[in-house]
């Protein structure tokens, strides 16, 4: 019985599922295989709601979501087709995102076309908090390995620029 | 990192608090109010047979594409391994291109009015912003615009030309309709660049339009219209010209239908 009932009604399988049958050899071992593994996932969201708080005053509200994600990789045997071995080769994803949303924090704000406006200064302070925020939560940035990448990354470019200020002078 | 930051600012959030993941966001709900009771007010009843009074609100975020950063290289979700060479940054799970955000009060405020006497007029105050965030110039493209519009209209019968046609003054005894828009628009289209303080205009006009018109149904069958049709562009930028068209005439509509 294969690919079975979750086949037939619809089942998304995860990478497990692959490699169980692919374990199960029932996916082919040939190794010049060069056709992908896809995936499209869908997602729509359309909410409307009507009010009428009062009478003669109405209130309309709607909501929405959009998301598509299309996933492929080439699962295929990468040894020898005796001693077949799967891998998941270039995996990459892609798709689109959009939904309703509100801006409206910002929607009064007057826009001199001499200044840069106070909206995008504040972005750019956002920056730093950001990554800050980033760094406390991502576990590499703490990593000894990784400062120590970092910090010479910084010197080659202090080097460079020396460097170039020597050769200028 | 620049998306979190870019979204908490324009949606005035505190850095401190929004979610790291735009997938994360939840969609907002967006509005439409109407409200059409101010004809029923005892006050207002001799005046206005009906009064709608409107304001809507819609505003939109979109990633319109993503793809794998094939140099990303994490083990742990979202967290990346590898920094770029060239910025010092670290590599995102995914390449976003650019970010989208729309915004449109259509209309902020508007009135629609039928007054007892058969006049109808209506007025909207229109605002719009887009908001173009590209992540590979690191560029905010910014189109900036509002409107206004003014309408009258006026329907009557049995009107006496004011003026002779074979020493007497005709009377039109058909429906005559009188119409008038006025409407003002104001774009803007700027580009913002991070961190060099700098606000580059690159478009935007002012648009002023004058459309009267007056309709006469001669009969069933038969329509007369004069119209007149002004609209003056103003650019704001030295590289456009200033652009007007005027149309006036006279349009004969005759209906084979049966």
């Amino acid at each position: 019985m294969a690919p079975g009932f979750g086949f037939v009604f619809g089942e998304q399988p995860t990478y497990l599922w692959m490699d169980s049958i692919a374990n199960a050899g029932q996916l082919s071992t040939a190794t010049s295989m060069n056709q992908l593994f896809i995936q499209t996932y869908n997602e729509t969201l359309d909410l409307r709601a009507n009010f009428e708080p009062l009478k003669d005053f109405r209130l309309d509200i709607n909501v929405n979501k959009n998301y598509s994600q299309n996933a492929s990789e080439l699962y295929k045997n990468t040894s020898t087709l005796e001693d077949p071995v799967f891998e998941h080769l270039n995996q990459v994803d892609m798709g689109t995102f959009s939904i309703s949303y509100s801006i409206f924090g910002t929607v009064f704000e007057k826009l001199d076309p001499k200044k840069v406006s106070a909206t995008f200064k504040q972005f750019e302070e956002n920056r730093e908090i950001i990554s800050s925020r980033w760094s406390e939560t991502n576990p590499v940035y703490s990593n000894e390995e990784f400062l120590t990448r970092m910090m010479m990354y910084c010197c080659q470019t202090i080097q460079k620029v020396t460097d170039h200020i020597h050769r200028m002078c | 990192m620049l998306i979190p930051a870019f979204l908490a600012a324009y949606t005035g959030d505190n850095a401190a608090e929004v979610s790291l993941n735009p997938f994360d966001q939840m969609p907002k709900p967006n509005y439409r109010i109407t409200y059409n009771g101010l004809s029923k007010l005892p006050g207002f009843k001799r005046l206005f047979s009906a009064f709608n009074i409107t304001s809507a609100y819609t505003s939109t975020m979109s990633l319109n594409s993503f793809i794998t950063d094939l140099d990303f290289n994490g083990n742990y979700y979202y967290y990346g391994h590898t920094v770029d060479t060239l910025t010092g940054n670290f590599v995102s799970l995914y390449e976003i291109p650019n970010i989208i955000l729309t915004e449109s009060l259509a209309p902020l405020i508007g009135f629609d009015v039928t007054w007892t006497n058969g006049i109808t007029s209506k007025f909207d105050f229109k605002k719009s912003r887009t908001l173009t965030m590209s992540f590979i110039d690191y560029q905010l493209t910014q189109i900036n615009s509002t409107e206004f519009t003014i309408g009258m209209g006026y329907k009557m019968s049995g009107f006496t030309l004011p003026f002779k046609i074979k020493g007497k003054r005709p009377n039109l005894e058909n429906d005559l309709t009188f119409k008038f828009d006025f409407s003002f628009r104001d774009d803007i289209t700027t580009n913002f660049r991070l961190d060099q303080d700098l606000n580059e205009p690159t478009g935007g006009m002012l648009a002023i339009t004058i459309a009267p018109t007056i309709d006469y149904v001669v009969n069933d069958r038969f329509n007369v219209q004069l119209y007149f049709d002004r609209m003056q562009t103003i650019p704001k930028i030295s590289t456009a010209f200033p652009i007007t068209s005027t149309n006036a005439g006279v349009r004969v509509r005759f209906s084979l239908a049966e």
